[in-house]
């Protein structure tokens, strides 16, 4: 048991986004198909929380309930009323991504659905671009660009529109090394100064240890809430690392 | 045009029936000076334009209406599909006893030619990209309005161009095939049948060569519109109120 100083939660107070006994059942010919079944999370403001679960488990799904992209059977969802509510880095980048626009004009998409988001957008957008070395991209159409470069733009209309929920599905997966570190770091930076509540999606463990603070296992379908992994944030990366590790083989092996 | 000549000039093809292209040419020439013929591609060139344009506009507006919104979708298709498989020179006698000879029922024929055309492909494409974007639309909490101008327009506008091209070309034929069958003594269309009955063919092969060639001027045209358009589309679609507040 951490006590109030080691728990994660205590440096996150106000719960943004919360999911309590949600549930997803589809009518098929054969009968009801169980997807999600009771999950509860929740992300804190300025929390970076990872969802780790065997392929095909429900992730995915949780987000776009989470989102308000699809209604639960069963449960309720609570995410911020203050626009931009709820950022999403979709896993196919082309559901990210308008091929019409520039990467400038996709970044800039939010400020185009919402006047009010219109703040210190200019300054914030160089600054994004030039930190995710987007800098010489800004007039490139999406066919002109890598996969890897997909995942930078879709991860950088977020960082220059901070929401109130930030949802990533698999937003890196495209990535080096040096592009993934400043992908965390913009993520970090985001959580601490915008308090943006963040909910990851990842297969890589070694990079979620590194980010989070906490995570959320699911087990496979009736995706469940298997665990919830805290850290004690004075644990070095390596333990955390070895740790989450070992809890994923133990559940994820076991489901 | 030489192959042409030379074919006519052999005894392969008889001249009766296939006038030589240096007499054609010749011919036309001739005509460029008479009123009559300049009268007759004024009118065509207007009832087709006018046929387009209506056509094109309900064909777009029925399309992407269908695209975004499943049950009007539904509504329509099978009605609109129903149609489709009639050839539309097979409407004109309707068209004939409803309104007539001259250029109001060819008009309103070549106008549906051009909805029915552009019509599937437009709700297709709209409909896909609907579904591709609604997602993302959601997220930035757009409404049904702004998902449309920005999302579902400018995703379907490839394919809608190009459908477009072909519904013009597919006017312009019906408006001088009805020219043809119902619209009296004027027109390209009754021009090409009155110089066959008076077996003056040069004439008629002029009209039909320039027809060609005004069809191709239509395709070149729209190819044009085709390529401008992908390059300003992101100012299309920019928000004018906003976009400026953004640089």
């Amino acid at each position: 048991m951490l006590d109030q100083e080691d728990n994660p939660r205590a440096s996150f107070s106000e719960v943004v986004l919360s999911a309590e006994r949600v549930s997803l059942s589809l009518r098929v010919p054969s009968g009801p198909f169980s997807i999600l079944k009771d999950v509860s999370v929740d992300v804190r403001r300025g929390e970076i929380v990872g969802l780790l679960g065997p392929n095909g488990c429900g992730k995915t799904t949780l987000l776009r309930i989470l989102a308000g992209l699809i209604e639960p059977t069963a449960g309720s969802v609570k995410i911020p009323t203050i626009p931009p509510r709820v950022g999403f880095v979709f896993q196919h980048t082309e559901r990210n991504l308008l091929p019409w626009l520039t990467v400038e004009g996709n970044i800039l998409l939010p400020g185009r659905t919402s006047v009010s988001l219109t703040d210190g957008v200019p300054k914030r957008l160089h600054r994004v671009m030039d930190r995710l070395g987007l800098g010489g991209l800004a007039a490139r159409l999406p066919h002109q660009l890598s996969g890897g470069q997909h995942q930078l733009v879709s991860m950088a209309r977020w960082l220059v529109f901070p929401p109130g929920v930030l949802l990533v599905d698999e937003g890196w997966s495209m990535l080096d090394l040096l592009q993934r570190q400043r992908v965390h770091q913009s993520l970090r930076d985001i959580a601490r100064q915008s308090g943006a509540a963040i909910l990851v999606v990842s297969h890589n463990v070694h990079e979620l240890a590194h980010l989070v603070a906490r995570t959320y296992f699911l087990s496979s379908r009736p995706a469940t809430v298997a665990a919830e992994l805290p850290f004690d944030p004075k644990m070095p990366s390596a333990e955390r690392s070895e740790l989450l590790w070992q809890r994923a083989k133990e559940i994820i092996g076991n489901s | 045009m030489l192959s042409w000549e030379f074919v006519v000039r052999a005894g392969l093809l008889p001249e009766v029936a296939v006038p030589r292209p240096m007499a054609v040419i010749a011919r036309g020439v001739a005509l460029l000076g008479s009123s009559t013929f300049w009268t007759n591609w004024a009118i065509t060139l207007r009832t087709w334009f006018l046929a387009m344009a209506v056509g094109l506009l309900v064909g777009l507006l029925l399309g992407f209406l269908a695209g975004a919104i499943r049950i009007f979708a539904l509504a329509v298709t099978p009605t609109l599909g129903y149609f489709r498989a009639i050839p539309p020179i097979a409407l004109f006698p309707v068209a004939l006893i409803v309104f007539g000879p001259g250029a109001v029922p060819i008009g309103i024929i070549a106008s549906i030619t051009a909805t029915l055309t552009v019509f599937p492909v437009t709700a297709q494409a709209a409909g896909e990209a609907a579904a591709r974007y609604e997602d993302l639309g959601t997220v930035l909490n757009c409404s049904r309005l702004t998902f449309l101008r920005l999302f579902v327009i400018p995703g379907a506008m490839f394919q809608t161009v190009a459908a477009s091209r072909v519904a013009a070309t597919a006017s312009f034929i019906v408006t001088v095939a009805g020219e043809m069958l119902i619209g009296g003594r004027i027109g390209v269309g009754a021009s090409i049948l009155d110089a066959s009955e008076r077996y003056v063919l040069e004439e008629a092969y002029w009209y039909i060569a320039l027809s060609g060639v005004l069809g191709l001027l239509i395709d070149l045209g729209f190819s044009r519109v085709a390529g401008i358009g992908s390059r300003r589309i992101e100012v299309l679609v920019s928000d004018p109120e906003v976009a400026p507040a953004l640089k």
